[in-house]
């Protein structure tokens, strides 16, 4: 059985890369022919301004080879029956007209074909021909023909060496049995037409942040050049939020990524034009994710963007083609003049949403998006399928990602065997110690990639020239099948015993010809790849320089290969056990879904009682019972055979590496030691006591606090609720996030036992997103006063014995004015625990600056840390509400049954190496190494005992460092060896010279 | 250059492998051998290969034929004609040897040209029939750039139109050169009136606006590289050629694309060209 996936965006790929390498098999359609989604659009991502695609790339590589997975592209769902653990689904796959399996991408179709189309991926700015690829680094790279376009000319056919292009492909219906479902579709972007007073579609000059998303990047119309629809580089640009969000006429909701992604727009904008003015127009400010409200302080501070908080009115073009934004801001009307207006647009529910809900037979909510629970957030009406990303909420990446991982681990469970795939079988290994270098050299044309400015036939001659080759071919396309049968052949016929092959990069290519070299019975580690395409076909212009460097190049592979060792990859078993830290939902809802997989778990909580935060949250504010969800998780985790609970306990040591963790804890009852294989670190937060605000007076307390009260049914007769208290200032930068929604909750359930109270909320910004913006919008009508402050002029609480008073500044009114409530409440804020520095010491794990535990990447891999085999959830990674919580207790299951699932892990067999004879045991190596992979060992001599460096292979990443660093050459990394690097060296500088 | 039985010539450095020569030609002359066409049946020189190939690498082993012999006869008379049917002005062998840019440079010389053909009566046929579709789309670019269609026609009225402009005439040549629309205008008879290679036909409507786009790229390409030395701004290339400057960025794009262009530009959008 296996698991459907629909949708190739970032979130389908998520999950399909983690049920495909837990070894299930994966069918992942996308209705694009190519997969990547909205993400492969974008040209950096907040709050790090990584390149998008560059870190998108090698995850779409990882798909497209992953032997667990297919892709059916330019594909839909038909028809879907039965029911989870036995699903028949009908696909209707549409013919491209080009045969994925021959096209190499080369390109020379495009550029031949006559017809003109508007290019999508641009959002209309360039154009495209009939025959294309939709963005050059797609998967499956495979040129497809918009048939809506095509004249049905015939070049395209001609001109194809690979003779891939197949007019007579019709639409085929595949029929598929699966276990479970998961649901990917992504989300559209509003149609900012609609909006008509801001000019969308009728002023050139105002653009879609999407389209401007495109300007700044270097695939974009003008290769990152940023210019109007004349040419002119806008100087002074406008943002406007909330297009098509948070507004009544169009969609009530809060799409919760665009005030950060503005914030990445004026930032990237800046960079690419130092001297311009970039004003952001926005109600709120809603950076309220991990780092973003540092990533606006920065734009602020650092790149002098200016926030208006106004909405603005409407816009009117200048006959010089200059926009002037009309905005109210404190009740007052403001005009200004721009260059550029650039439209936040939101997200709204996908085109086919209605249609796949029939097909599926799911829910959908008030706003068309799939409907989930906020106890099982990644579970649809029906058993079986699942969601992920913006299909059901509005999100950003990391929370998309997290999600595709949670629903990939609901999808598990469907599971009952597990399907063994692509375990392939290789011939023996040739022993090639001993024999003299025989060198096979494949020069790669890359379609006209290299061909065109490097003369490949000449480099091919010119490698037959140098030591130790006795074969030397150039192949059209290196990476294609039959290139491989080639290289396979010549290994047979020539009896070669090392292979270079000049073309592209070992990023994407290098496990192909490894593999190709398992398969011709050869070590995979007598391959070198030399890149003569990123590194000078594509940075070059002089076809006659050009060569002269990859011949360079060349010959510093070849002098490489010829010292090229066999290698063997290191594998190590995996302890089927999982320590989880922490006892709170997150850590609960985790031992839970392992406990479900058949893997056992230590459960480690330090207080006395199972629950952490869960046990203060006496409702939700859509009116769930999270004390229900409470007793449940308790009693069944401690019912649970598989789950072992150590209460009033800590970890005190861990030993071990990915899979072999070995770990003491302390509990009453003295020392345990465990062994287990993977860690999940789901150790919370906790509220902030505040110093400021007159707290520890009676009548002022905290949101916790009030809800407790309320939980034990006193309700005040009037409050005034002060937020960010303890959060976006000096000591605590970032958003708490929580803390608007719980102000709102808290208020409505006040309102709705005594709607006679008086609440009034003063605030910075309120940050109720996604469609949370609902309570938001309820309270108001309920008659909850919201009062704007800002830190330069924050509110005052004076205390005069049982009195409370507090003072704000209402600008509106432009006056001070007093309140005297029954209680002050403060929105305090979530601070990491105290003891993460310690747990950050012992698994050599990472914090961040504010003391929550640094992932491995912010955007990509938001449970996973650096190091292998441990994983974060919870609270511990940042603040975040129940559904999101659980999420990311799913998402770590998911990942940590990457690992768990299997028997053994292979890894690369590039490690450090220690020649022991010339080891003194300095210990500088040990230091040097990032990932603590190095220690100083005893080692018996006939002598006695000596002291060497040891390499423990299984946490070594083989970077190198240790061998850098060694003042006696004593420690290398096998495959990169110094003599192999000093050999590459005079390889290079003999060519130049 | 190939010298193919002394009957066409082609020129393997231009030849990109489109196969319109060969599923074009009238008498099944024409067959791609190891990816490029080569004379492999009985060719009877009627020249629409040579008329109809999107690089101009097919040319005629008859010096009187090819296009430098035809182009300074046109110099002479604004008639050209299947020598079937007309002795006077320029008289070829046949009408499927016409090349748009034959008319343009007819235009050029005298603002107007007359085509007579076989039509039906055609031993080529249809290549008198493909001659239509290179009338049509020099009719179009003469449209777009505001002149009277009627200077090209299948009889001798059009020889009494006055010359056009010098700039103009450039314009049409580049029309006549380009690669796309000469592609498209290869291929317009076969699609709209016998089917694609989906075995569809496109309605001519359909095709004559696509057919038209790729004009109205060419010219506007045409009008933007002739305003540009080696580098200049939208600012500029507005002024001399008078086009609006969101259609000079709007061309600029796909020029980029075709690798015509590189994009460069501190406070402007400015362009370098690609030699």
């Amino acid at each position: 059985m296996s698991v459907l996936i629909v949708g190739g965006g970032i979130a389908g790929i998520q999950a399909s890369l983690d049920l495909a390498d837990s070894g299930l098999k994966v069918y992942l359609v996308e209705k694009l022919p190519v997969i990547g989604g909205r993400m492969s659009q974008l040209d950096k991502t907040f709050p790090t301004n990584d390149c998008s695609m560059c870190i998108l790339s090698p995850k779409l590589n990882e798909v497209a080879r992953h032997e667990n997975i297919e892709i059916i592209s330019n594909a839909e769902i038909v028809a879907v029956e039965g029911e989870a653990g036995n699903f028949r689904v009908k696909i209707r796959r549409n013919p491209t007209y080009v045969d994925r399996s021959k096209c190499t991408g080369c390109g020379v179709c495009a550029t031949l074909c006559p017809v003109n189309a508007i290019d999508e991926y641009n959002e209309g700015m360039s154009y495209r021909s009939a025959i294309f690829l939709r963005y050059p680094q797609a998967v499956p790279k495979a040129y497809v023909i918009d048939r809506s376009r095509c004249v049905g000319c015939g070049i395209c056919q001609n001109v194809c060496v690979a003779k891939a292009v197949d007019y007579t492909q019709k639409e085929e219906i595949i029929e598929l049995n699966v276990s479970s479902i998961i649901l990917a579709l992504g989300g559209k972007l509003f149609d900012a037409r609609r909006r008509g007073e801001y000019g969308y579609g009728i002023y050139p000059n105002v653009i879609t942040s999407i389209q401007f998303e495109r300007l700044l990047s270097a695939t974009g119309p003008y290769e990152g050049h940023v210019f109007r629809s004349d040419g002119k580089v806008p100087k002074k640009i406008a943002i406007l939020q909330c297009v098509g969000s948070r507004d009544a006429k169009t969609n009530p909701y809060c799409s919760s990524v665009c005030c950060t992604y503005a914030t990445k727009h004026a930032i990237i904008a800046k960079e690419h034009i130092p001297d311009a003015e970039i004003h952001i127009f926005a109600m709120d400010v809603r950076t309220f994710g991990k780092g973003f409200e540092e990533y606006a302080n920065r734009a602020k501070e650092e790149y002098g963007v200016i926030y208006h908080k106004a909405r603005v009115a409407k816009i009117f073009q200048k006959k010089n083609g200059n926009l002037i934004v009309k905005y109210e801001r404190d009740g007052k009307s403001f005009e200004e003049e721009f260059d550029l207006v650039v439209l936040s647009v939101g997200f709204e529910a996908c085109e086919d949403i209605r249609k796949y809900s029939e097909i599926f037979g799911i829910n959908l909510n008030e706003y068309g998006f799939v409907l989930t629970d906020s106890f099982s957030p990644v579970e649809t009406s029906k058993p079986g399928i699942f969601v992920a990303g913006i299909a059901c909420e509005p999100k950003d990446i990391p929370e998309s990602v997290a999600q595709a991982s949670a629903s990939a681990a609901k999808a598990l469970s469907y599971e009952k065997e597990r399907a063994v795939v692509g375990k392939k079988e290789f011939p023996p290994e040739r022993d090639v110690i001993g024999e003299v270098p025989r060198i096979g050299v494949f020069v790669c044309h890359c379609g006209i990639n290299i061909a065109s400015t490097v003369d490949v036939e000449e480099l091919a001659n010119f490698a037959k020239t140098l030591d130790g080759v006795v074969f030397s071919d150039h192949v059209l396309f290196a990476c294609s099948a039959d290139s491989q049968e080639r290289i396979k052949k010549a290994i047979k016929d020539y009896n070669l015993n090392r292979i270079v092959v000049a073309a592209c990069t070992p990023r994407t290519h290098e496990p192909l010809f490894r593999r190709t070299l398992m398969e011709a019975g050869l070590n995979p580690y007598l391959f070198e790849f030399v890149n003569i395409r990123e590194q000078c076909s594509w940075v070059h212009r002089d076809k006659a320089r050009a060569t002269e460097k990859a011949k360079s190049l060349l010959s510093a592979g070849v002098h490489k290969a010829r010292l090229l060792e066999p290698l063997q990859f290191v594998e190590v078993n995996v302890v089927k056990k999982a320590l989880i830290l922490g006892g709170g939902l997150a850590g609960m809802t985790a031992a839970l879904e392992l406990a479900k997989r058949g893997i056992e778990c230590y459960l480690v909580e330090k207080d006395s009682e199972l629950g952490g935060n869960l046990r203060h949250i006496y409702y939700t504010i859509d009116g769930k019972n999270p004390q229900d969800l409470l007793r449940k998780l308790v009693a069944e985790v401690e019912s649970n055979d598989r789950i072992k609970v150590f209460k009033n306990s800590t970890l005190e040591s861990v030993e071990g590496f990915v899979g072999n963790y070995r770990s003491r804890i302390k509990t009453p009852n003295g020392i345990v030691e465990i062994n287990h294989g993977a860690i999940i670190v789901a150790t919370g937060a906790r509220e902030y006591k505040p110093k400021e605000f007159g707290y520890g007076h009676r009548k002022v307390i905290t949101q916790v606090e009030l809800e407790e009260r309320i939980g034990r049914g006193e309700v005040p007769k009037s409050v005034v609720m002060i937020q960010c208290v303890g959060s976006r200032n000096d000591y605590r930068p970032y958003c708490s996030r929580i803390c608007c929604q719980a102000a709102i909750k808290n208020a409505l359930k006040i309102k709705e036992l005594n709607p006679e109270a008086e609440v009034l909320i003063l605030f910075r910004d309120i940050r109720t997103y996604g469609f949370l913006e609902k309570y938001y919008e309820r309270a108001s009508r309920e008659g909850v006063i919201f009062v704007h402050y800002t830190p330069e002029n924050p509110p005052v609480v004076r205390t005069n014995g049982d009195e409370v008073e507090v003072e704000f500044y209402d600008e509106i009114l432009g006056e001070k004015l007093i309140s005297k409530p029954e209680l002050v409440v403060l929105s305090s804020a979530t601070v990491p625990n105290e003891d993460n520095k310690e747990l950050s010491k012992l698994l050599k794990v990472p914090l961040d600056q504010n003391g929550f535990f640094l992932e491995a990447h912010p955007k990509l891999r938001p449970v996973d840390f650096a190091t292998e085999g441990i994983f974060l959830a919870g609270l511990a990674h940042s603040p975040r509400l129940i559904p999101e919580t659980i999420s990311l207790a799913l998402a770590a299951v998911s990942r940590a049954m990457t690992l768990l699932s299997k028997d053994k892990i292979i890894m690369d067999a590039s490690k450090a190496e220690v020649a022991r004879e010339r080891c003194d045991a300095c210990g500088i190596c040990v230091k040097a190494c990032p990932v603590s992979a190095i220690e100083i060992a005893e080692f018996k001599t006939r002598t006695g005992v000596e002291l060497k460096a040891s390499v423990k292979k299984a946490i070594c990443l083989g970077c190198g460092i240790c061998s850098a660093s060694c003042p006696k050459g004593a420690i290398v990394v096998k495959g990169f060896t110094f003599d192999q690097i000093k050999s590459a060296l005079d390889g290079l500088l003999e060519v130049s010279a | 250059m190939q010298d193919q039985k002394r009957t066409i010539i082609i020129d393997y450095k231009k030849c990109l492998s489109c196969g319109i020569c060969v599923s074009l030609c009238p008498h099944k002359a024409i067959e791609m051998v190891n990816g490029y066409p080569q004379v492999t049946g009985t060719c009877k020189v009627c020249g629409l290969c040579a008329g109809s190939c999107i690089t101009s690498a097919i040319s005629m082993f008859a010096t009187k034929f090819r296009d430098e012999a035809i182009i300074e006869e046109i110099s002479t008379a604004n008639l050209i004609s299947c020598r079937r049917k007309s002795k006077e002005g320029v008289t070829l062998l046949c009408i499927s040897r016409l090349d748009m840019i034959h008319l343009a440079e007819a235009i050029a010389r005298h603002g107007s040209v007359a085509v007579l053909s076989c039509e039906n009566d055609c031993r080529n046929s249809p290549g008198a029939f493909e001659a239509r579709s290179k009338i049509k789309a020099m009719q179009i670019a003469l449209s777009k750039l505001g002149l009277e269609k009627e200077r090209i026609a299948f009889n001798e009225e059009a020889r009494n139109f006055g010359p056009v402009s010098s700039e103009k005439a450039e314009l049409l040549k580049a029309v006549a050169r380009d690669r796309n629309v000469r592609a498209l205008v290869s291929k317009m008879r076969t699609i709209t009136e016998v089917g694609n290679v989906y075995g569809e036909k496109i309605s001519t409507e359909k095709y004559e606006r696509i057919l038209s786009d790729a004009i109205e790229t060419a010219i506007n390409m045409a009008k933007i590289l002739k305003s540009v030395d080696k580098e200049a701004k939208v600012s500029e290339i507005a002024e001399k050629s008078g086009m609006e400057k969101s259609e000079i960025v709007s061309t600029i794009v796909e020029m980029r694309r075709r690798g015509l262009v590189e994009i460069l530009g501190e406070d402007e959008l400015t362009i370098r060209v690609v030699k």
